[in-house]
């Protein structure tokens, strides 16, 4: 179950460094906005374009099906296959279907920094970009947010779309055929992903952008209702969790344990750097004066 | 058929013993084998710390390793998988504590989601008053079905996995979906894997039983990279799924390939 290899599929070294190549430079212009990183990454997808690296890639793994009818490309799941994958980004191709992606009732916003390359000549491939401009943190939810469109347009092929996750945005692409983008995307995500109501384009709920903090609120859960012994050490853990509603969770649960007095938990929940967590100390500090 | 095995007394043990015991006895390709295992089940189950010790020393150690490479939904947590098997917890989170606000919590615990597997599973409730499911069986699992097909299912009834019990879910033929618990429960699940040939795994809509969805199998990956290949060097993509298409093994990835071909592979959904 370990999730990190570099190059994930064969090919010649000359390819493996393409690759790599690609993705520091995509990696780079995601971090630093500048003209010269933007170039940069320009010039590895133009070459990448003419040395047929995906191609390449793509066409060893085939030949690799014919050679073994029991190998299962492990790292192919239903529209995407991983190309490469660092600590800080991954490389991937994805499947884009034809027709409308206007299927779903919400529209979810991006989870992180992510660029788009083209790939397909013959396709016509549409981006929507939305940003919301009235929201000012990812972590803070702000029910009835509305989204706006900031444009819709066709990409080239080749071209890139890069969604930039320090504001909240969202964008849908729409394919007239079956095609294949290629995908750079940095791990570092935002805590949330917001999902917007299609047709009014306000918010509606949000979710944690990482698996693993439901995961952890679930096992507090657990603990709790099992009366595990070893609840108290996890919370105290978690009260420094980069997760507010985990911290928030943390809090709670030791103040009912009594494991910890509920003045010195208020005391800290007043100091944190969430807003929610702030207000609702200070009203519970104010009932209790 | 799915069968129920009731809780009886027993002594605890560990989670090392319980893995222990079971690498050393089963054959994971026999329903029997696996279905005699059951008593080493609810021995663990019995344990009532080792789930809860697991959880702390993992989030507490090894925190930013946190289950990462589990591509279940947040529901199940792994705890070992080997070449033969995979050892999972599931929680069952009550309904009241779902959001009101859409249907993607619902759907992530499997509520209301009628379902076959392409795996053998054996559970045992662990904690909570454990959930209840709504049992049908296949006439027909090893038919090659398509979306929109309905197969004949026999209602079973509603079952309930309470805490130590057992139940064993057989691959393919047992269609269940699950009723929220009215506490947080957690259920410890022993599944064996997928084998080549194996039938893909099928949602079924929760009216009119028609299938809803195919989850797939393992091996479909290789008609995944295909059709994705299509789009990037298509002569060479084309050329390799005429040959699963006339040549492989499994008449269902021969029949998948075709289906690729004609532009009418849908992946998953």
């Amino acid at each position: 179950m370990i999730y990190s290899r570099a190059v994930t599929l064969g090919a010649d070294a000359d390819h493996k460094q393409q690759l790599v190549w690609l993705a520091a430079a995509g990696r780079a212009w995601l971090n630093r906005s500048y003209q010269e990183a933007l170039l940069q990454f320009a010039s590895a997808v133009e070459d990448t374009h003419r040395s047929g690296t995906l191609q390449a890639l793509v066409s060893s793994e085939i030949e690799r099906l014919g050679d073994d009818i029991s190998y299962t490309p492990d790292r192919v799941v239903p529209g995407r296959v991983a190309l490469y994958e660092d600590r800080e980004c991954r490389l991937d191709l994805c499947a884009l279907p034809a027709g409308d992606a206007e299927t779903t009732t919400l529209l979810y916003s991006d989870a992180s920094s992510v660029i788009y390359v083209v790939l397909d000549r013959e396709a016509e491939i549409l981006v929507s970009s939305y940003d919301a401009p009235t929201v000012e943190r990812n972590d803070v939810f702000m029910p009835g947010a509305r989204l706006d469109q900031l444009e819709c347009r066709r990409v080239e092929s080749f071209h890139t779309v890069r969604a930039n996750s320090e504001r909240l945005t969202a964008h849908e692409y729409r394919s007239d055929r079956p095609t294949v983008l290629a995908r750079i995307s940095l791990k570092k995500a935002l805590p949330f992903v917001w999902g917007f109501e299609r047709a009014t384009l306000e918010a509606k709920l949000l979710y944690p952008s990482d698996v693993s903090a439901s995961r952890t609120s679930l096992a507090m859960d657990f603990l709790k209702v099992s009366d595990h012994p070893r609840l108290p050490e996890l919370c105290t853990n978690l009260l420094d969790s980069p997760w507010h509603f985990l911290r928030w969770k943390a809090i709670q649960f030791m103040a009912e344990l009594d494991t910890e007095s509920l003045d010195s938990l208020l005391a800290r929940a007043i100091d944190d750097e969430h807003l929610d967590i702030r207000t609702t100390a200070s009203r519970v500090l104010a009932g209790r004066t | 058929m799915p069968i129920k095995i009731a809780r009886v007394e027993c002594s605890p043990i560990s989670l090392p013993e319980y893995i222990e015991h079971i690498e050393a006895t089963i054959d994971f390709r026999d329903n029997e084998s696996i279905i005699a295992s059951a008593p080493a089940l609810q021995r663990l189950a019995a344990n009532k710390y080792f789930l809860g010790d697991w959880l702390v020393d993992a989030l507490l150690n090894r925190a930013q390793e946190f289950q990462q490479g589990n591509a279940y939904n947040y529901q199940s947590m792994v705890i070992r998988v080997t070449d033969n098997y995979l050892l999972r917890v599931n929680f069952w989170v009550p309904q009241h504590q779902l959001s009101k606000l859409s249907d993607r919590e619902a759907m992530a615990f499997g509520y209301d989601a009628y379902h076959n597997h392409n795996f053998n599973l054996l559970t045992v409730g662990y904690t909570g008053s454990g959930y209840d499911t709504d049992l049908y069986r296949m006439r027909e699992p090893y038919r090659p079905y398509e979306l929109g097909d309905v197969p004949a299912l026999d209602p079973l009834g509603r079952w309930h996995l309470g805490c130590e019990e057992v139940m064993f879910y057989e691959a393919f033929a047992d269609v269940h979906a699950q009723v929220a618990p009215p506490d947080l429960s957690v259920s410890i699940n022993l599944m064996t894997h997928s084998t080549r040939n194996t039938w893909p795994q099928f949602m079924f809509d929760s009216r009119s039983r028609a299938i809803s969805a195919i989850v797939g199998s393992p091996l479909d990956a290789r008609i995944h990279l295909l059709t994705m290949a299509r789009s990037l060097v298509p002569e060479r993509a084309n050329q390799a799924l005429a040959r699963l298409a006339n040549s492989d093994p499994s008449p269902r990835l021969q029949k998948l390939a075709k289906d690729a071909i004609a532009g009418r592979f849908t992946d998953w959904r």
